[in-house]
């Protein structure tokens, strides 16, 4: 007769009555955090600075004599 | 710990009870990632548990953030199967600003539950590590729950604390490996 197959867990592990318990209300109260108000997508994380427009060259020299 | 490229990945099953919080979890890990890149970009995120440890020791008083991911071991959905994104302050607490799950796994209806749980154990350790005595958060109307029970039933409402006490517990969760059995000898 063919020996049934086991399964045999990666990792054994101790599950307490808490961790059970934890699951369950996790299963109805998702955990999910995080604020939608900062950092959104799409958005820039700060207004972009206006453009300074550049002197000529000539103008430039003028003004450091 | 590690980076946002795998949770970039996640895409809603096709089947799921509640669409609303598939497309949370999703929008959620996008959010954490765009965090994880800013802090990347100003060299203020640790990318390794030794790295944090150098950064927050080379400095003390500094604001590092850091992302803890959660690995499938085998088969599964996706590699990634939950994010938090954390921030290490000033005064050496942890701040969670974003714990999400994949879509898959935060389906009512069915799916392995208590992704979360140990995504906050995780926290925990990583809180030990560093000498974090608070590590704390901001709640949401469908979590605070959640975060009531993990604290042993201490009312939450937008917001939450975990002491030393409630850290040292959660850790004492972390499952128990086995020892390997001696070889036996031919």
């Amino acid at each position: 007769m063919k020996k049934a197959d086991t399964f045999e867990p990666l990792i054994q592990t101790h599950i307490s009555d808490w961790m059970r318990e934890m699951w369950e209300v996790e299963a109805q109260h998702p955990p999910m955090i995080g604020s939608r108000l900062k950092f959104a997508l799409g958005l820039p994380l700060s207004p972009a600075k206006p453009k300074r427009a550049r002197a000529k060259a000539g103008k430039r020299a003028a003004a450091k004599a | 710990m590690g980076d946002d490229a795998e949770m970039k990945k996640w895409k809603a099953p096709r089947k799921h009870s509640r669409p609303d919080m598939a497309t949370d979890s999703i929008e959620l890990a996008r959010l954490a990632g765009k965090r994880w890149r800013y802090y990347l970009k100003r060299n203020e995120a640790a990318t390794s548990m030794d790295e944090l440890l150098v950064k927050t020791g080379a400095n003390p008083k500094s604001e590092i953030g850091f992302i803890i991911i959660a690995k499938a071991i085998g088969e599964s959905v996706s590699s990634t199967l939950g994010v938090a994104w954390c921030r290490r302050t000033w005064c050496n607490h942890l701040v969670l600003d974003f714990l999400t799950v994949h879509p898959a796994l935060n389906d009512p209806a069915g799916g392995y539950k208590g992704m979360g749980f140990g995504m906050f154990i995780g926290i925990a350790v990583v809180a030990e590590k560093l000498g974090c005595h608070l590590v704390w958060g901001e709640a949401t109307e469908t979590s605070c729950t959640f975060y009531q029970k993990l604290l042993g039933g201490t009312p939450v409402m937008d917001h939450f604390f975990f002491g030393s006490e409630a850290l040292a517990a959660l850790r004492q969760q972390l499952p128990l490996r086995s020892k390997p059995e001696p070889k036996s000898k031919p």
